[in-house]
């Protein structure tokens, strides 16, 4: 007689429907040892189902909040339940209609694999055999909210892995594809995927971030910043040395350039390695928009981020020290607006820059219904009225308002944010020692950028060190008939990415 | 690295961990333009009058002749810093004097070029900030440039490089209208002497080239870096030469010798419409960038050449007690600004740079002539080096 017990060897009624698991049993039966092991390793868990198949078993074990209840009714106790009517001596994994039958090497990975999802059968003669029945409830793929474009693939990552493995697959249909999965976080066990193309990537990066990934020590992984941390060369620098995405197609092209992928269970955001700084202003609709326009809006996408850093700085430094150098109709302009303003510019724009990145954290916090409406409301008022109240410029409120604004035009929201804090050190920095503060720590950005490396790539690749030919590759983009090779400053096995020209002459004759 | 790689990943690999002829080039244009836009124009045109720019052009056998000199017995032992290199040369007394010679010289240039900079801040840009704060701000960015490793300091010449050479481009080709060519006729109007003296004068700077041996084991390909570092000589020569003959031309021969800072004065007198005007701003940075650069480059080769002598394995243990000796030094170098030209005279200048850099090279080089001679003539009468 076969019945259904939940935790504690109670009997447990299956709410799917589909009445495989509802006939009535004993209300106690002998659990082998196998099976009461990890039952005691799981704590006895509610959602754990542990269903005889007979008087002497064998046993299906699943937790139905995550596996696939249906699966596991239609494909592994139904065909078990037949074939032991059938009266077969043995009743085990060949019966079973699941595609991955695998055998279990103890109770231990029992237990993990049930933490995913998985069902465990174990036989009458205690043999372990995981069945892949894995179903968790997410969300459909939709537009990656981040990363949006006008002409660019509307899909993005899930935070279901296997969602995301399968966009990725659906995009690089070539076996050259490697996928390897660890574990991460001791104890939420997270699945991290690193994703790389074997015939291009550069054995020593990847040996490196194989190297990083192993070194991972943590009870718990949620998200993969927490990766991240571990995994890149200066935590503590304000620039990010991998590449966060949402996007497929992204991480798509960048392992074709020979770049690896780490996609972690249980959020959308992909990280991509190694990277270099021009990089991070790059846009994926950059390489599907046509060249000259979006070389142009590259060099722009370059100089707005030069200014939301120096901006406020420059305007400080040139007010308090250096008016001689700006045009005499301008200063008098300037003067003139600033009369009657009774703090030094260096305040004003300290002031002012708070202010700004105050009602930017608060848009963001805020449901997003209202988020805008309050920014904008507040940005409006509360510039008004400082100016009506004599406490900012109007020349200030303007060059904040650029700042703001080329700031919003970097397309990764962590680079933005470490322009957000640097700019604060050039603004001090102009309004102390003007001129000569700000070349100082625009030098010290310099050196620290040229330090910083991306798992061993110097961070401004290709510009220092210096590899003209790699330009195409983050300045200006050439037409994609002209692009034959991958950037080498990413060091692949394969420089070569095309034998030749796709493009031939002739064409309507 | 493997063998099985391309070419342009081991080229690029390299690029990554060393110095290339690129990053010597523009070490070497932006150190010795430097040097120029601070003080050799004024005094070259002190001594060589509206010939100056002449002065610069004769000089460039003589920046030739240093590069080469630098390059030769730096390539006689690539891999070896300077104090090892010239111990190797000269003995281990010979060898040690020479490399403490060079690291007084890396030193004392350094307090030269941070102190002349800091005067100019005080005098057009910041006039209530105490000299002691601007002298101690530029010394701590140079402190925390030549704290990285030479590769990544030297790295940052390929970003701000540029920005230096086109700040000071801009300059020239704003004030151009503003020149009178006329001026700089006749040529060798005053005759042969003050040509030579002024090509004396501009020589004896062709010598901040000497970081060149300090930082030897980080360069890639010897041969290309040599050729690199004699273009960057030329280049920076080339355009000295272009910055006196404008400040002759613009500011008139007595004006081109009696201001501080030629290329200063002339970015003041800038008015290309009505948009263009006044680019103060652009000179002080070209000459503040290129002297950040120049002043923690020596810094760096100072820590460099000191912990090749002591044989110590990491040379940042060294750079901030050489800071602060360089901040130290660059307050008492002088006076004031009137002090400090009266040493950078070439009267003054040329025994000291004598005495300190041209007499230790020259030993070096004869030195390492010797020895090459010698270890040649060695193997050619070893029967199993002929077999």
């Amino acid at each position: 007689m076969a019945a259904r017990l939940g935790a504690g060897g109670h009997p447990v009624h299956a709410r799917n429907g589909s009445g495989l698991f509802e006939k009535p049993g004993p209300a106690t039966l002998s659990l082998p040892d196998a099976v009461d092991r990890i039952r005691q390793a799981l704590g006895s868990p509610p959602d754990l189902v542990i269903r005889p198949l007979g008087p002497e078993g064998p046993w299906v074990l699943f937790l139905h909040s995550l596996a696939d209840v249906r699966l596991v009714a239609d494909a592994v106790v139904r065909p078990l339940l037949t074939a032991s009517g059938d009266g077969r001596a043995s009743v085990g994994p060949d019966s079973i209609e699941v595609p991955n039958v695998d055998p279990v090497k103890d109770e231990q990975t029992a237990v993990r694999q049930l933490l995913d999802g998985h069902t465990i059968l174990v036989e009458r003669d205690g043999a372990l055999w995981t069945l892949t029945t894995a179903k968790r409830p997410g969300r459909a793929v939709e537009e990656p909210s981040n990363e949006t474009g006008i002409r660019v693939p509307r899909e993005g990552f899930t935070e279901e892995l296997e969602v995301s493995i399968a966009l990725i697959r659906a995009r690089l249909r070539h076996p050259g594809l490697r996928l390897e999965e660890r574990r991460c976080g001791t104890r939420t066990g997270t699945r991290v995927i690193l994703a790389y193309m074997e015939d291009i990537i550069d054995p020593e990066i990847l040996s490196t971030v194989r190297q990083r990934l192993d070194r991972i020590q943590l009870d718990g992984v949620l998200e993969s910043g927490y990766v991240e941390e571990f995994i890149e060369d200066a935590p503590f620098s304000p620039f990010p040395q991998v590449l966060r995405t949402e996007r497929p197609d992204v991480v798509v092209a960048n392992l074709l350039e020979g770049r690896f992928a780490i996609l972690v269970d249980g959020t959308p955001f992909a990280l991509i390695g190694p990277v270099v700084l021009p990089q991070m202003l790059l846009s994926a609709e950059d390489y599907y928009e046509r060249t000259v326009l979006t070389s142009w809006v590259r060099w722009l996408r370059f100089a707005a981020f030069v200014i939301s850093l120096t901006l406020p700085g420059l305007y400080v430094a040139v007010t308090s020290f250096h008016p001689e150098v700006i045009p005499t109709p301008l200063l008098f302009s300037i003067a003139g607006a600033r009369e009657g303003i009774p703090f030094p510019p260096l305040v004003e724009a300290i002031l002012m820059e708070l202010q700004f990145e105050m009602l930017r954290e608060a848009g963001l916090r805020l449901p997003r219904t209202v988020g805008p409406a309050i920014s904008i409301v507040g940005a409006l008022v509360l510039g008004e009225a400082a100016f009506r109240a004599n406490i900012v410029s109007p020349a200030m409120v303007i060059v904040v308002a650029m700042t703001g604004i080329a700031s919003f035009t970097a397309p990764l929201f962590s680079i933005a944010m470490a322009a957000r804090l640097l700019r604060f050190a050039f603004t001090i920095a102009g309004g102390v020692f003007g001129l000569l503060g700000l070349q100082a720590v625009g030098v010290l950005l310099v050196v620290h950028l040229c330090a910083l490396r991306s798992f061993g790539v110097p961070y401004l690749s290709p510009m220092a060190p210096l590899r003209v030919r790699d330009w195409s590759h983050v300045v200006a983009r050439p037409p994609w008939w002209a692009t034959r090779t991958r950037p080498a400053f990413v060091l692949p096995k394969d420089l070569m990415r095309a034998p030749s020209s796709g493009r031939r002459g002739g064409g309507h004759r | 690295m493997s063998l099985r790689e391309p070419a342009g990943v081991i080229e690029h690999r390299l690029l990554g961990h060393g110095l290339t002829s690129s990053i010597i080039f523009w070490l070497a244009l932006v150190d010795r333009l430097t040097v120029n836009l601070a003080l050799v124009p004024t005094l070259t045109a002190t001594r060589a009058g509206r010939d100056a720019w002449l002065a610069f052009l004769a000089s460039i056998p003589a920046a030739l002749a240093v590069g080469w000199i630098m390059a030769y017995v730096t390539r006689a032992a690539p891999g070896e810093g300077l104090a090892r290199q010239a111990q190797r040369a000269l003995g281990p007394i010979g060898g040690t004097l020479v490399a403490l010679a060079f690291t007084w010289s890396y030193l004392h240039l350094t307090f030269l070029m941070v102190r002349e900079y800091a005067e100019v801040i005080v005098t057009v840009g910041l006039p209530n900030t105490p000299l002691v704060v601007i002298v101690s701000t530029v010394v701590l960015v140079a402190y925390v440039m030549a704290l990285q490793d030479t590769p990544a300091m030297a790295r940052t010449v390929l970003i701000l490089g540029p920005i230096v050479i086109l700040a000071v481009v801009s300059v020239l080709a704003s004030v151009a209208p503003q020149a009178d060519l006329a001026i700089l006729r006749p040529v060798l109007g005053g005759g042969w002497s003050p040509l030579a003296s002024g090509v004396l004068s501009a020589s004896i700077w062709h010598s901040v080239v000497y970081f060149y041996p300090a930082v030897s084991p980080s360069i890639v390909d010897h041969a290309r870096a040599t050729r690199a570092l004699l273009g960057g000589l030329i280049c920076a020569t080339l355009l000295s030469a272009a910055l006196s003959a404008e400040a002759v031309a613009v500011l008139g021969p007595l004006g081109a010798v009696r201001h501080q800072f030629p290329l200063y004065q002339m970015a003041r007198l800038v008015m290309v419409g009505e948009l263009v005007q006044r680019l103060d701003l652009l000179a002080l940075a070209a000459w503040g960038l290129g002297l950040l650069v120049g002043a923690s480059l020596h810094l760096h080769a100072a820590a460099l050449c000191l912990a090749d002598l002591v044989d110590l394995r990491d040379h940042r243990l060294l750079v901030k007690s050489l800071a602060l000796l360089v901040a130290v030094g660059a307050m008492l170098v002088g006076h004031n600004v009137m002090e400090l030209r009266e040493f950078t005279d070439v009267r003054t200048l040329l025994p000291y740079v004598a005495l300190h850099l041209w007499v230790p090279t020259a030993t070096w080089a004869l030195g390492t002539r010797a020895r090459l001679k010698q270890s040649s003539t060695g193997r050619a009468h070893d029967p199993g080096e002929a077999r």
